[in-house]
């Protein structure tokens, strides 16, 4: 309430037409440290019993009033506490999907790469499986049907020579 | 009203001056010196009680009174233990103030014992039992434009004689 409309309810005090609720309203405003004299005696006036209802109405109020908002606050909080939960949750399986899914493209490409034959021979690369296998076989059987092992070796690794 | 009728009567007032005093202090124990003490100062006005209505209202009126009462001694118990700084912040108002209201409240009492019988009796229905001027019409069978006028007419002579008193 500003001072003006203090006055106004001061002024409608004194011609005896305020309700006993406007007046409780007036006890607040006229009570306070840095009133007016004026208002101070309008204060006396309204007199101890409604000056104190006055104080004891506000501070009932202001304490329902914090009550109030203090359930709004644990309310609140217990609301942020189930949305991190369910941020945690959703971060949790996030991070299986990304690990299981690392893991799976490396096991998908480990079974994928398919087996490369190569065959390099008498300076010519040979990439026909088939032809590569039975090269490696007669290589194999030469090296065990020959007495002289280390020579055959020597031979496939230097076939230049 | 004898002390028995006003013991009778106490007793039907005591739960809700309890309930008064339980709203503000949320302790069991003060809602029942709240109550206690709200009916001892309610038999100061013994003389005004007349009608049930009326007792009912002023009962927690008075109780009301009490709970900031009796929260205003003891604050001004623990005030002295804080810090100056707090302790000015804490405090309603200083005790030279508080001298003032009351020197301020007797003075007014002077005066409204001048008042003519009928005005005097108007305002404090109005300023001690909270009544509005036609709940006033109903008890004292006043038309309400004539309850609002001799209201007026005391307020104005209090207001003016106070305020020559208080700046002389």
């Amino acid at each position: 309430m500003n001072r003006q409309e203090t006055e106004r309810l001061i002024d409608k005090y004194l011609e005896g037409a305020t309700s006993p609720e406007e007046e409780l309203l007036l006890a607040g405003e006229v009570n306070r440290p840095d009133a007016p004299a004026e208002w101070k005696v309008i204060a006396t006036m309204l007199g101890t019993l409604t000056l104190d209802e006055a104080e004891y109405d506000r501070t009932v109020k202001s304490e329902e009033w914090s009550e109030e908002s203090e359930e709004k606050s644990v309310k609140r909080e217990e609301k942020a506490t189930r949305s991190i939960s369910r941020w945690k949750g959703w971060s949790i399986a996030a991070s299986i999907i990304v690990v299981a899914g690392i893991g799976l493209w490396f096991y998908s490409q480990q079974n994928s790469s398919t087996d490369i034959a190569i065959a390099y021979v008498d300076g010519q690369t040979i990439t026909d499986e088939d032809r590569v296998l039975a090269m490696a076989e007669d290589a194999v059987c030469d090296i065990f049907s020959n007495s002289d092992a280390e020579s055959s070796l020597y031979e496939i690794f230097n076939p230049e020579e | 009203m004898t002390q028995v009728e006003f013991e009778h009567m106490a007793s039907k007032l005591r739960p809700s001056m309890w309930k008064v005093g339980m709203d503000f202090f949320g302790s069991a124990d003060d809602a029942e010196d709240v109550a206690q003490e709200a009916l001892v100062e309610l038999w100061q006005y013994a003389e005004r009680i007349n009608s049930a209505k009326r007792v009912e209202g002023l009962a927690i009126r008075i109780a009301k009174h009490c709970c900031v009462d009796m929260q205003r001694r003891r604050r001004a118990v623990t005030i002295p233990l804080m810090p100056t700084h707090e302790r000015e912040m804490e405090e309603d108002s200083s005790p030279q103030e508080r001298m003032e209201q009351k020197e301020a409240a007797d003075m007014l009492q002077q005066l409204i014992e001048g008042l003519n019988p009928r005005e005097r009796e108007l305002f404090e229905l109005r300023q001690i039992d909270g009544l509005s001027n036609d709940e006033i019409t109903e008890l004292t069978g006043i038309p309400k434009t004539s309850i609002q006028v001799m209201v007026s007419r005391a307020r104005r002579k209090l207001f003016e004689e106070m305020k020559k008193r208080i700046t002389i």
